[in-house]
């Protein structure tokens, strides 16, 4: 068999293994809910960046193109990032694919198609609104404008697929895998806040993202202008940047090819010993059954998660932009500081919570710690999590109370909110921060990624929307924002206990 | 002597920890060897090192005559490997597992078909042809990795603890194809702590403790260099020595 049909063979493999591990291809109610749920969060997120770089681009093809495309580029990228030690690294490649007669180069080309082919479909549902864009541009090109988004969303999943690979590898050819995983974890919080402080800034200040000198050096620059090239019909230098773009990108799968599939399989190699150092660490697994028997004795099943990374690093960015205003026009506003920061970030812990606590696919973890031996100085903490699970949401209800009582009814509940998550953040900050301390519980660092994904998808679109309600609608923004959140509420409330509830219980 | 696999001086090192430290052996063809050894003596190691799973430090491997080189796929083809640790893709289906190994050996369409309907009844798995592998028990999924890694008929089969989580229908089967096996002249190496199925099927042993080999020779052999009557008493004789 030749290489080339080994290569389908495994780009087959992979992306059903995949595909069916995410639920989305099961054929179940829960996966078909699922799928939908997925689809609309996307296209929820693709309508808010269309509308925003549609505001922002005023009308000009190759401003909207490169304001929505560097977004999606940041997004796709962060996502890839975070999940490519999974997609390239599995035990599975090692102990299956290692021991038949595949090249490596082979393997690696099969993964980073699998990748490119995962990256394109987000790509597709959060750009598929865009496609349309030429329908409110100036000298609106029809179709043309709908095959020119469809290239460059397609490109745009190259490159982020390449860069993101020769990253990993880059990274990995000089770290360790257990260094990269915190690198890339440090990097993600870092990258997240930097690019929404970038982004809140570029609108406030209302400045012109191709007028800063840096965006010639992305590639979604030259994505936009081909877009530009092909909305007003200038198809001679189209084709030129087209070609131009084609070669470089096959440029890069033959460095990737030549240059890390070596390192790769060095990788591949090396894995084993390192899947069997964790499997034999037990402290990793260590568990809180106990607040699993509280928690169940409460009708609660959710083990203690800690995915705390990106939620302290929006909080210090939130802080930081909090305490110096940096970007506050009307400087000692609170409502401002409320609106801007406060809201969307109520927000994105409440979908944070939403999703931990529904679609959560570490069951396989919970179901370790129901089998774990109780550790050393863990049983307290253990009580205490399954109390804060358990009678803590009943005691904070009362809370909640007292402040509608004092403040009114939206007040007292944002208040409300922001207290019981603050509160909630500190714990967590507390369990990561000292792991190994009393009172403490040993964190799993598996699986974070979504929810980081999560973080950097509502977090940008809410505040930049709030900044473009904001001008022309101080009030009611206010309003939006709330009903957003009763909105989630009620979805929350409806898909647990309607969908979920049960499945999740017998799983 | 026809050697199946020459191993000389075989060195592998993780970090610090020596997993094999200058081993040579050899495995006869046509025979079953039993490769023996506490935990972490270097069993999977150098079985993972032979099947290209891991790379070696150091030293020599010759396959029917030929010098071992990792990156020639014509080795690959004449070995098969069922792992002691249960990684397979777990949401394909058996039989998508299945067509995905046979196609890569370049097994023929219908040979496949063939063979792999063969192989699920021979170990009762046919009902589960098209069940999602998450959803198998752990001797099933045994099973599914034992059919995986003699679909291609290869001519050396490693087996690291083949009979992990099996029943005892699954132990008879096992027992049955390891047999047919040796009808057929296929080379085994066994690598097991159940010393029973070394001394039962066993042609030559290798024991090996902290990464050396500590024996090589019959069990007939073994017991007379220890002057034991048992073997397990001849085995932990050696490796406590």
């Amino acid at each position: 068999m030749t290489e080339g049909k080994k290569y389908f063979l495994l780009l087959n493999i992979f992306l059903k293994n995949e595909m069916r591990g995410s639920k989305i291809l099961k054929n179940s109610a829960k996966s078909r809910y699922y799928m939908i749920l997925l689809f609309f969060f996307y296209l929820m997120t693709g309508l808010y960046f269309t509308a925003i770089s549609a505001v922002y681009s005023k009308g000009s093809p190759f401003t909207f193109t490169l304001f929505f495309m560097t977004i999606l580029f940041f997004m796709t990228m962060m996502l890839l990032l975070l999940e490519l030690r999974r997609f390239l690294i599995m035990p599975e490649d090692s102990y299956i694919l290692l021991r038949l007669p595949i090249k490596t180069e082979t393997i690696l080309l099969g993964k980073v198609s699998f990748i490119f082919l995962y990256t394109f479909i987000i790509s597709f549902s959060m750009g598929f609104l865009s496609l349309f864009a030429g329908y409110f541009l100036k000298g609106g090109a029809g179709i043309l404008g709908i095959l020119g988004m469809l290239v460059v969303l397609f490109f745009n999943s190259v490159a982020v697929t390449l860069i993101a690979s020769f990253l990993f590898l880059g990274i990995i050819s000089i770290f360790n895998v257990t260094k990269f995983d915190k690198i890339i974890v440090y990097f993600s919080t870092i990258f997240t806040i930097g690019v929404y402080i970038f982004y809140v800034y570029l609108i406030q200040k209302e400045i012109s993202l191709e007028k800063i000198g840096f965006t010639r050096y992305l590639p979604t620059y030259y994505f936009a202008r081909l877009y530009e090239y092909i909305y007003t019909n200038n198809f001679k230098d189209g084709i030129i940047l087209l070609f131009s773009i084609i070669t470089i990108c096959l440029f890069l799968i033959f460095l990737l090819y030549k240059l890390f599939s070596k390192n790769y399989e060095r990788y591949l190699k090396n894995y084993e010993k390192k899947a069997l150092n964790f499997k034999n660490d037990s402290n990793i697994h260590n568990a809180n059954p106990i607040s699993d028997l509280i928690a169940i004795l409460f009708k609660r099943e959710r083990e203690l998660r800690t995915r705390t990374f990106s939620t302290i690093g929006i909080l210090i960015a939130f802080i930081l932009l909090s305490e110096f205003k940096i970007f506050s026009n009307e400087s000692g506003s609170s409502s401002f500081s409320f609106i801007y920061f406060i809201v969307p970030f109520i927000l994105y812990i409440f979908l944070l919570v939403f999703w931990n606590t529904t679609f959560s696919k570490d069951y396989k973890a919970a179901y370790i710690f129901k089998l774990s031996p109780i550790g050393r100085g863990k049983l307290l903490i253990s009580y205490v999590d399954g109390i804060f699970n358990s009678i803590y949401n009943i005691l904070f209800l009362i809370i909640g109370a007292y402040f509608i009582l004092k403040e009114g009814t939206l007040n007292g509940i944002v208040l409300l909110i922001i207290i019981y998550l603050l509160l909630r953040l500190l714990i967590y900050l507390y369990i990561f921060l000292n792991p190994t301390m009393p009172f403490s519980a040993p964190f799993n660092t598996r699986s974070n990624q979504i929810v980081i994904f999560i973080n950097m998808v509502l977090l940008i679109p809410f505040t930049i929307f709030g900044f473009i309600i904001y001008r022309e609608f101080i009030k009611k923004s206010y309003l939006i924002f709330s009903s957003s959140l009763i909105f989630l509420f009620i979805l929350y409330i409806i898909i647990k206990f309607l969908v979920l509830h049960k499945k999740w219980r017998n799983r | 002597m026809d050697s199946a696999i020459e191993v000389k001086n075989l060195t592998k090192n993780f970090g610090k920890v020596k997993a094999i430290s200058n081993a040579s052996f050899n495995i006869e063809r046509g025979k079953i060897t039993g490769y023996i050894g506490p935990n972490g003596a270097g069993k999977t190691t150098t079985i993972n090192i032979l099947n290209g799973i891991i790379d070696k430090d150091e030293g020599e491997i010759s396959i029917f005559g030929e010098k071992y080189d990792k990156n020639s796929e014509k080795f690959k083809y004449k070995m098969g490997y069922v792992p002691e640790s249960q990684y397979i893709y777990q949401h394909l289906t058996l039989f998508e597992y299945l067509v995905f190994v046979g196609k890569i050996y370049n097994i023929t369409k219908n040979e496949l078909r063939e063979k792999i309907d063969h192989y699920l009844d021979f170990f009762e798995l046919g009902s589960s042809k098209n069940s999602m592998i998450s959803s198998l028990s752990k001797g099933n999924k045994q099973k599914l990795l034992i059919i995986s890694g003699i679909l291609h008929d290869p001519d050396i089969i490693f087996f690291d603890e083949p009979m992990n989580g099996l029943d005892i229908n699954g132990q008879f089967k096992f027992k049955d194809l390891l047999q047919n096996f040796k009808r057929h002249n296929k080379t085994i190496v066994y690598s097991s702590h159940i010393i029973e199925i070394i001394e039962k099927y066993a042609e030559k042993i290798i024991i090996i403790n902290k990464g050396k080999i500590l024996f090589y020779g019959t069990i007939g052999e073994l017991l007379e260099r220890t002057e034991k009557s048992a073997f397990d008493e001849a085995f932990l004789s050696i490796v406590n020595d």
